[in-house]
Order: C-alpha cells, then structure tokens, then sequence
C-alpha cells in the first residue's frame, strides 16, 4: 500500500494522466474545427421521372390521321364515334408505363394502357403513334399535323426522324417507321456484359463537374449497336426522356432493359438532337 | 535506468491515447470525403467506434454514382504503424460481376509505415485464399503481383506472367 501512494509514483501517474486529458483535448479541438461531422450518401434519383409529354412535337410531316394498311377504315360505331372524332394531344412514355393524351370533341383524356374513350381500348403507343382496338379491330393515331405559329415554334424542338433502312436484318426489323428489336439481342447483352464493352465505346461528356451526355468513341461492325442504329461520334443524352446526366442513370437504364418494352434513345448527332424508336419483343 | 523507463511509457500512453481518443468516426468521414474527390462513395453504412477502429456494417460502394458491391462487414484498425481493413461478405453488384466474377468473398488489407508504398492483400472466397502484395510505384502507377493464380482463372485474362510471377499494372 505504502509503494502505491509513493510521491513518485503519484507524480508520475498525474503526469501520465495529463498526457492521455492533453491528448484527448486536443483530438476534441481537432474533430471541432477540421473533421466532418456527417457521411456521404450516394444521391439517388429514386423512381422519379420527368414527365416525357410529346405535345405536337416534331411531326410536320404527318398526315393528320394516317390508319395501317392492316387497319380497315373507321366504321362508325353504335355510339357513332370513329377515330376520326378523336385526336391525339400527346405520349407520355416510360419503360413501364403509356399514357396518351386524347382529345373528344372538346373533351380531353388522359388514357393509359387497358383504357378506353368512345370504346376504342388504347393498347400501346409509340412515340408519335397511339394504338387502339376496337371490336377487334386495330386503329392507330397519329398527331395532327402542327398549325405554324409563332408561339407553338418555340416550343417545338429540333427533333428529327432518323433515316431508317428498310433492309431486315435478323435482330433488329423495321416496322411502321419503329425498329423492332428482338430481346433476345438485350439479352444476350445482359448476360455477358463483357461484349457490351467489346461493341461499344463511349466517354462521358461534362460541363464543369456535370456529365451532359455520352459521347460513343466506336461502335464494331455488325454488332447489335450498329443495328440498332448508333454511329461513332453520336451523344446519347436521355433514355426514355431520362436525361443521362450520372452513370448512375446510365446503369439504371442498363438494369431495367429486360422490363421495358418500349425505348427511345436521345441523341446528338452531326449537331442535330434526334430521337431512335425501338420496340422491344 | 528508471528515467529512459518513464520515457518509453509515457510514448507508449501518448501513442495509445491518440488512437484510443482519436474521434474515428469523423477521420472516417473526412476518409470519406477524399474518396469522392475520386467518385467513390461509401453510403447507407452504419458506423461505430471500437478501441483501435471504426467498425462500419451494411455499407454500400459505389464508383460514379453506380453501385458496385454491397460489403457486410467494414473493419478498420489502426495502430499507427500498422494498419488493417477487413471486408467481410462482399457482394458484388451485376456491373462488378463482369470484372470479377465472385458472388461473396472476403478481403483484408494490411499496411505499415515501415513499407510506406506497399499493401498485403488476402482475397478469400469459399475455399480459395490469395495473397497479394500492391505497390504503389513511382508515375503514378500500381503494380497488382500475386506469386500464382491456380484456382483463379478469372484473374488470368486480368495479369502478365514474368519471372516473379503474375502481375498486373494500371496507372492511377
């Protein structure tokens, strides 16, 4: 007991005491003044998107209702509505959901898959086509043909169809003006992620710290991206009117190929934003 | 004797005090946020300070804003000489599973100042377990030596076979 309370001893365990409280101050004062109180967490987008309204953009060329020739004429229907009485005021499309925009004399609605106005079931939509049935019978939609005016150019963008070939090729055909691509061409993409990188190239493109875009550096030849009608040199900017501004969203869109059915690639190219239209099967 | 005695300790209290009394938690963040200078983020973590470390659970990697591994388990520890991390359960994300091809596995790192530029690596999953050693060269570039890769052919396409082994270089 005496050796415990040795002078010495006490002295040297405040001093060893003094050190670790001196230690300990200075570690508070440092963690005060330089040292983050919080973490990082990765900022996600969540299921959250823009809403992709296709309001009588870009399509000087219609005709104001143009029907497939598979399509017989509009007959009146026991109501007397055809789908002549009907025009289309916009396309909302998603990976997973369509909504049309339909006008009825002055009635608007807003229809999604499965629902009906005057009894025409709307059944899918392209981006400037809505498909209807009726007693069986198939009906398509188009736009009618925008009115010039001064306040409606401005809101129309520079969109413009990209020349398709006609030439069927085995995983992608064209079909109505939209490339029907097999899924089984998706897939196989899915499966071996790999020769993703081997078919494409691409770098991102930034604006100070925010990426605009995605610049694609090559595309080899005969693979399923020169079939489904990406060039050197083009910027994909959105997916399905989700602008590409994170790998994130680039990924995001990646991961959800095999559930969508429709898609819609936004690109730049030679200056000029266009848009290429696939339907998936 | 007793005066060179009471030196040695009073280092040896001091060094334990700063690791003890180290706020590692926030050292943790400020980690954190020199790794999202280079777009790499540790996010949804839970994190507690142990006596040496962080011991961090549930934390989500991701590179670029794409998530690439979900990992368990987060052990980091320091002794100021020598340090460890050790990650337990890594689940790589379908985008990482193209670069390694692992569905879990374990990994733990190890670093002294004695070897400044150099890291142990030990991979382990089911029943194989690899030795590493990176080493930071001067450039800018990282050189990735493993001494072989039997049982490891996903590693193959990845190295380059010299002498010493099988190696791998990146510039960073």
């Amino acid at each position: 007991m005496n050796r415990v309370f040795k002078s010495e001893f006490f002295n040297y365990a405040i001093y060893i005491l003094g050190a670790m409280a001196l230690v300990k101050l200075v570690w508070f004062i440092v963690a005060m003044l330089f040292l983050p109180s919080t973490t990082k967490e990765l900022e996600s987008k969540g299921d959250l998107k823009p809403l992709y309204y296709r309001l009588y953009l870009a399509k000087a060329t219609a005709d104001p209702i143009k029907i497939k020739p598979k399509t017989k004429k509009p007959m009146s229907t026991s109501t007397g509505a055809t789908i002549r009485s009907l025009s289309l005021l916009g396309i909302y499309r998603s990976s997973d959901l369509i909504v049309v925009t339909v006008k009825k004399g002055s009635k608007t609605k807003v229809l999604s898959r499965g629902e009906e106005i005057a009894g025409f079931v709307l059944v899918n939509a392209t981006r400037d086509q809505a498909f209807f049935e009726k007693n069986g019978k198939s009906y398509t939609l188009n736009f009618k043909k925008q009115k010039s005016t001064s306040s409606s150019k401005a809101m129309v963008r520079d969109v413009k169809k990209v020349s398709t070939t006609s030439k069927p090729k085995a995983d992608v055909v064209e079909s109505g003006g939209v490339k029907i691509v097999k899924r089984d061409m998706l897939e196989g993409y899915m499966k071996k992620p790999k020769d993703i990188w081997k078919d494409i190239g691409i770098s991102e493109i930034k604006k100070g710290k925010e990426i605009t875009g995605f610049r694609v550096r090559f595309v080899r030849k005969e693979s399923g991206f020169e079939k489904l009608g990406i060039k050197r040199g083009d910027i994909i900017l959105a997916i399905n009117g989700e602008r590409l501004d994170s790998y994130q969203g680039a990924f995001k869109a990646y991961k959800e190929i095999n559930n969508i059915e429709n898609l819609t690639l936004t690109i730049k190219r030679k200056n000029q934003e266009m848009e290429l239209d696939y339907e998936i099967k | 004797m007793q005066m060179v005695k009471k030196i040695l300790m009073t280092v040896l209290v001091v060094l334990l005090s700063i690791v003890i009394f180290a706020p590692k938690d926030r050292l943790f963040f400020l980690a954190e946020e020199k790794l999202e200078y280079n777009e790499v983020l540790i996010s949804e973590e839970v994190v507690d300070n142990g006596l040496f470390g962080v011991d961090i659970s549930n934390a989500h990697l991701s590179i670029k804003g794409v998530t690439m591994a979900t990992i368990e388990n987060i052990e980091l520890s320091t002794l100021l000489l020598f340090s460890s991390v050790r990650l337990e359960n890594v689940v790589l994300d379908d985008a990482s599973k193209a670069m390694i091809p692992l569905s879990e596995f374990n990994l733990s790192l190890s670093h002294n100042l004695f070897a400044p530029k150099t890291l142990q690596l030990t991979l382990s999953y089911k029943e194989v377990e690899k030795e590493f050693q990176i080493e930071f060269l001067d450039e800018g570039m990282v050189r990735v030596e493993v001494e072989d890769i039997n049982g490891t052919p996903w590693l193959k396409p990845l190295m380059q076979k010299d002498e010493n082994g099988w190696s791998y270089e990146q510039s960073i």
